[in-house]
């Protein structure tokens, strides 16, 4: 199931159209089915928001968004998000978060719980299942994010910068596990991210936002094979150009962006 | 000095060690502290330092108590007290709800109503007691209303703050997962909702009681309130003691079961 975004823009307007901002200026990408694609940008780049008009939480101020050759015009269970702050049911246990999406989806109970613990499995929650959020590290949480939406087996994951929030060893561990996850799956993948490293780590292809309004400055390939590993990619060549070439890319929109924002004087 | 030994060996540790007493300790304080401020007014109002008039004594007291509970007298007014206080909190908190759902659904509702919530709110409720009895009469009804008109604010602040804090990624999700509006209701909002329901049911039960009682006191002819009332315009510091005596525990018992049943509902807070 590919995703073909054609002339996406997203134009906010403030009532009586006193103020108008540009968030996402003629966005068009085609992401193949299976594929992994990173999205990286300065903040308010409008990554984000052009990653929630494809879950279709926002919908687009002009052009068209297909997902698997049909418009998005509503958010659907062909398309799964993760976002940074998890987003679980803090009154439900790991295993009836897991079982949500399922049961929504009209599983009975008992093959919605069979389910659930398979992909608790896959994360290493299995000996949690009948724990309450809170109790979890953060890096728990996101696995049991990640496993409540691949349990219900969307064709496509949105991520919202989904390991952000975690410290930086748990963040290592967290990518090889989601890498280990899709390769076994082959989902397509559309994941935000402030991290140059992550973004090569993980994708085939990374896509660099200019400042506001977010436009496509760059698609560049990763054409690192697979499975990466960092002890590699520490001493790999093709990485190194590849994360310089990236960074100074982003530097510059990082610094446009703090540019504008200096002038207009608006925080991010 | 403090010895050190092996689970005494971080700071966080010793300074644990420091300071908290033994429950012992803290037992025999407790009881000590009792003993010295009843003793004392025992004392002092058996050999008049003090009128026992106007101040009574704790053996009165407690005998009175006894009285009053073994010839039943108390229970029946008890009983008036805990179901005017339960219809409060039931239907306060019912209205509370209903009404924090309208203006977080209704922006407009929400702009519209939410100065006159906020001056309602600042009365002083206690004040209404004797109009609501001019309205409703001595009975059950007008008490039950006081108590509502208290409640009902402290449940709608509390859901409401409750509402505009849901996590909008969470709502995101459960439409993404293919839930309808009413899944995002009944999955998100009313559990969230009651989650904030129970942090505050101590203090809501616990202000309808105070309505309960109050209305009681102003004007009727049944409940604790009126026993105390009654007492106090017979001049009988004992008996207005006594009530207070038996009110205390019923308020002790009413907490102590919120308590279970926020503990039994709130579980996922824990951490």
């Amino acid at each position: 199931m590919g995703i073909k975004a054609e002339g996406v823009s997203k134009l906010y307007e403030t009532a009586g159209k006193r103020r108008q901002v540009l968030a996402v200026d003629g966005i068009d990408l085609e992401v193949d089915e299976g594929e992994f694609v990173a999205l990286v940008g300065p903040s308010g780049c409008g990554k984000s928001t052009f990653l929630y008009m494809v879950g279709g939480f926002i919908s687009p101020s002009s052009g068209r968004i297909l997902v698997d050759g049909r418009a998005v015009t509503a958010p659907g269970t062909d398309r799964g998000i993760v976002f940074q702050e998890f987003a679980l049911f803090p009154w439900k246990t790991v295993l009836d978060n897991v079982m949500y999406g399922l049961q929504e989806k009209g599983l009975r109970r008992k093959e919605a719980e069979a389910t659930a613990r398979r992909y608790l499995e896959m994360t290493n929650l299995q000996a949690f299942e009948r724990v309450y959020p809170k109790e979890l590290s953060g890096g728990m949480k996101q696995r049991v994010a990640i496993a409540r939406t691949l349990a219900y087996d969307p064709k496509v994951l949105l991520m919202d910068e989904p390991f952000g929030a975690l410290d930086a060893q748990t963040r290592v561990i967290m990518q090889d596990e989601l890498l280990r996850v899709w390769q076994g799956t082959q989902k397509t993948v559309l994941f935000v991210t402030h991290s140059v490293e992550e973004a090569i780590h993980l994708a085939d292809r990374v896509v660099i936002f200019t400042a506001r309004p977010g436009r496509i400055k760059e698609i560049v390939p990763v054409d690192l094979p697979r499975p990466r590993s960092r002890e590699v990619e520490l001493f790999d060549r093709r990485y190194a150009e590849l994360t310089s070439r990236i960074w100074r890319a982003v530097e510059e929109e990082v610094k446009k962006s703090m540019e504008l924002r200096a002038a207009t004087g608006v925080a991010p | 000095m403090l010895r050190q030994d092996s689970s005494a060996g971080s700071p966080k540790a010793a300074n644990r060690l420091k300071n908290s007493p033994s429950p012992l300790l803290v037992m025999a304080l407790r009881i000590g502290a009792l003993i010295v401020f009843v003793g004392s007014w025992e004392t002092a109002s058996s050999l008049k330092w003090i009128n026992p008039f106007f101040v009574s004594r704790p053996s009165d007291i407690i005998f009175r108590a006894y009285t009053w509970l073994s010839s039943g007298y108390v229970l029946s007014h008890t009983a008036i007290t805990i179901v005017e206080t339960f219809f409060a909190f039931v239907l306060g908190a019912l209205l509370g709800a209903i009404l924090a759902f309208l203006l977080y659904r209704s922006s407009i509702v929400d702009q519209a109503l939410m100065p006159y919530l906020m001056i309602l709110n600042a009365m002083p409720r206690i004040i209404f007691a004797p109009i609501f009895i001019l309205w409703f009469g001595l009975g059950l009804t007008s008490k039950v209303v006081l108590g509502i008109s208290i409640v009902i604010f402290i449940v709608f602040f509390s859901i409401y703050t409750g509402l505009k804090e849901v996590d909008q990624n969470l709502i995101n999700k459960v439409r993404l997962m293919g839930g309808s509006e009413k899944d995002v209701l009944l999955e998100v909002l009313i559990p969230s909702a009651l989650s904030w329901l129970f942090s505050s049911l101590k203090t809501s039960v616990g202000f309808a009681l105070v309505g309960a009682i109050v209305g009681e006191y102003m004007g009727s002819a049944n409940g604790l309130g009126h026993i105390i009332a009654f007492a106090e315009g017979m001049f009988d510091a004992t008996g207005v003691f006594a009530g207070l005596f038996i009110l205390s525990f019923v308020v002790i018992a009413i907490n102590w079961c919120m308590e279970r049943v926020e503990n039994h509902f709130t579980a996922w807070r824990m951490g």
